[in-house]
């Protein structure tokens, strides 16, 4: 059963500061209602997995590991790889989560970073069958957040796909009924980019990439996944509230001129790598 | 690959024969249940959803409770029997974020700050699925909270729209969902104009996301219409008791 | 299908979100909620002006505890410093030791759960109700206490001031055709004193009658047709 949350309680001075500065267009951490928190990315930060991306978007620390295996199709898609994304919301990472079984933010944040890569095409699965019916590459991105300060969607989608940038998969032989791994490997070619971006919605303004803080004060958030083609692929509201018609497809103007920047800064070292 | 499921067929009608912007049928009839303070159930095409509201009553245990509102517990969770693979019982993943979506689509709706420290159980049963059925279920769920006397800010209709073959197209089937291009969700409250739960998967330009945000609008004003049809029906004494 | 439309005329029903005026000439009441210049009905109900005021009486509700209130309530468990007593709302009710009414017996925590048990039947009054913490009600006063026989009917909340009726009209109606005595909760609880089982199945028909009818106009000539009409 998902039920109300129990938020973290912000003081009202700290609420109204936050609201205070929103009317003359400022954020408390001093950005503009449209930019984003500083952004790195570390590539193969984890030797051991096939791929591996650790991205820090201010404080939000989130690494992404992509391992590689081989596996049975599903039965409906008998000739193309299988593509499975899981969330981990580590207890270290911020006093509200808590160790158990998977909660409902974390299967809702890993469900929209699978939607936001698989609807983009970003990997091709129907280039990862070995075997038609028989093998497949299976590829499982671990999203494993480190430091929540707000915005995990983002910050997830951008370790996803740089991670999934920077993967090698082992080459196999195909020896009638059985496969053969080999020592060679090649890498995995991305055919798109995406970002999300993530908007938190305060009274009736609303800022994108919000911090913890901003976060815990929103209504609601909308996050929107656009491609490069400046076509969108995933979107979602998350949170009570309400959101008008109007906004939203203002929202979706915004996404495609703040992704085409965010993409360029995300995904640098992927392109030049490639 | 697998051959090329088609659609639409040539006069440019759906394989159920619909138009692109027409509605499947709907049948609603609010007040089913015995037991629960309020009820719903709703058939659009093959889905069939029941909806139930159980409170508000005290929140136990007490560290649930929040001392200013009363908070809301929603299960969405679908038959073993509603589609044509059985579905293990237990909650699957998709099943919780769906609790979820529908659950931040009814925190607005109802006046919480009314019943501190109490509780509103929704239950979302889809006893057969084809498609859009956490769009239904949410329908019902309204009409169940209105059913049990829980005051609420006006009521909210939910449809799905999305893209098939390149055309946009309104109240996707469960063929539809599978096999076209792009599936959104929408739930829409016309009293407050306001959007409560949008999702999107799949790929979709700007104008076409506009294009079907206004197609849904219109046929969640339509839905909504049935819902107020069906409420004033559930308490006029007209209707044969069953 | 022939009911005698004349009779059967409805007053008419609004649903959440219907809009029922613009604040600039009404004065929104019970149940609505104003956004701007204008109103609208927040639950199920029917409109009721009076004078400049629009109230939406819900259909169906439950029961929010005001002082002064007779409720009829059932034991739940014995706590701390008293009993909590289900009085058929969302909030449990409290009663607490000091509104037990004494009669020479030593209350004390070991004993507590032997004076009330669970699931006795109470007739008290509210004493305190905010929102923030639970009503209290105590059984000091005239005709307070435990009720030992008789039997408990229930009825949507919402419909109890027209089961009794203006100024207790409907109520004498019908303690008059069957010649028992009824009390009624405010809380939709009812107790009839008596054990015959006519008499309850009469009143049984009559509840169900105000429960389906209460927003039809004569709903009082029908009710006492019923009574006097209805042989065993």
């Amino acid at each position: 059963m998902s039920v109300t949350e129990q938020r973290p309680i912000i003081s009202k001075l700290e609420k109204q500061e936050l609201y205070r500065l929103l009317a003359e267009g400022k954020r408390v951490d001093g950005r503009s209602l449209f930019q984003h928190r500083n952004l790195s990315v570390q590539l193969g930060y984890i030797e051991k997995a096939e791929g591996s991306a650790l991205v820090e978007l201010g404080n939000t620390k989130i690494l992404a590991a992509v391992k590689v295996g081989v596996a049975l199709p599903f039965a409906d898609t008998p000739n193309e790889g299988i593509l499975i994304v899981n969330a981990e919301l580590v207890p270290l990472a911020s006093p509200v989560f808590e160790p158990g079984p998977p909660s409902e933010e974390s299967i809702s944040l890993a469900r929209y970073v699978d939607r936001s890569i698989r609807e983009s095409k970003t990997v091709d699965l129907s280039s990862l069958c070995i075997v038609p019916g028989r093998s497949v590459y299976s590829l499982y991105i671990d999203l494993y957040i480190l430091d929540y300060d707000g915005n995990l969607i983002d910050a997830s989608v951008i370790a996803s796909v740089n991670a999934l940038g920077t993967t090698m998969l082992p080459k196999y032989s195909v020896e009638g009924q059985n496969i053969k791994k080999l020592d060679e490997s090649f890498k995995l070619e991305l055919k798109d980019y995406p970002v999300s971006l993530t908007y938190a919605f305060l009274g009736d303004k609303y800022v994108v990439d919000p911090c913890l803080n901003e976060e815990y004060a929103s209504d609601f958030t909308v996050s929107i996944t656009v491609k490069s083609d400046d076509r969108f692929c995933a979107i979602q509201k998350n949170g009570g509230g309400m959101l008008s018609p109007k906004s939203f497809l203002d929202l979706l103007e915004k996404s495609i001129t703040l992704g085409k920047e965010l993409r360029r800064v995300a995904y640098s070292q992927l392109v030049k790598n490639d | 690959m697998g051959e090329k499921i088609s659609l639409f067929k040539e006069d440019g009608r759906r394989t159920d024969g619909r138009a692109p912007d027409e509605l499947r049928p709907i049948k609603i009839k609010v007040g089913v249940l015995s037991n629960a303070q309020g009820s719903a159930y709703i058939e659009q095409g093959k889905n069939k959803i029941l909806a139930a509201v159980y409170g508000p009553k005290e929140a136990l245990p007490k560290h649930i409770s929040l001392p200013d509102r009363c908070i809301l517990r929603c299960r969405y969770h679908m038959a073993p029997f509603s589609t044509p693979e059985r579905k293990s019982p237990a909650p699957s993943r998709r099943e919780i974020e769906l609790s979820m979506v529908i659950r931040n689509a009814l925190e607005p709706l109802v006046m919480t700050s009314l019943f501190p420290r109490t509780v509103i159980d929704i239950f979302i049963e889809v006893l057969q699925a084809d498609g859009g059925t956490r769009c239904a279920g949410l329908t019902a769920a309204v009409l169940a909270l209105a059913d049990a006397g829980i005051p609420l800010r006006g009521l909210t209709a939910a449809c799905a729209v999305g893209k098939a073959e390149g055309k946009v197209i309104v109240d996707l089937n469960d063929i539809e969902d599978k096999y076209g291009e792009a599936d959104m969700p929408i739930a829409y409250n016309p009293t407050l104009d306001g959007i409560t739960l949008i999702q999107m998967d799949g790929i979709m330009s700007k104008e076409e996301i506009e294009q079907a945000l206004s197609l849904a609008i219109t046929a969640t004003q339509k839905i909504h219409k049935m819902q107020v049809d069906a409420l004033k029906e559930r308490f006029s004494l007209s209707r044969r008791e069953v | 299908m022939s009911h005698g439309n004349e009779q059967q005329r409805q007053r008419p029903i609004v649903v959440p979100g219907e809009p029922l005026g613009d604040s600039k000439f009404y004065i929104p009441g019970m149940n609505t909620l104003k956004i701007s210049d204008r109103f609208f009905a927040t639950t199920v109900g029917i409109v009721r002006v009076d004078g400049k005021r629009l109230d939406v009486i819900s259909l169906k509700s439950f029961y929010q505890p005001r002082i002064g209130d007779l409720v009829i309530g059932i034991v739940k468990e014995p706590n701390v410093a008293g009993w909590t007593v289900d009085i058929n709302s969302p909030f449990l009710a409290f009663l607490p030791l000091s509104e037990y009414p004494e009669k020479r017996i030593r209350l004390s925590r070991d004993n507590i759960s032997r004076i009330l048990e669970t699931g006795t039947v109470i007739t008290g009054v509210i004493k305190d109700a905010s929102i923030f913490s639970s009503p209290v009600i105590t059984l000091k006063g005239k005709g307070l206490g435990v009720v030992s026989s008789g039997t408990l009917l229930n009825i949507t909340a919402s419909k109890v001031p027209r089961l009794i009726g203006k100024k207790g009209s409907m109520l004498s109606v019908i303690e008059r055709a069957t010649g028992v005595r009824l009390t009624v909760g405010q809380n939709g609880r009812i107790i009839v004193h008596s054990e015959d089982s006519d008499i309850i199945a009469k009143i049984r028909n009559v509840i169900e009658m105000v429960e389906r009818e209460s927003h039809i106009y004569g709903l009082t000539e029908r009710v006492e047709a019923l009574l006097v009409g209805r042989k065993s």
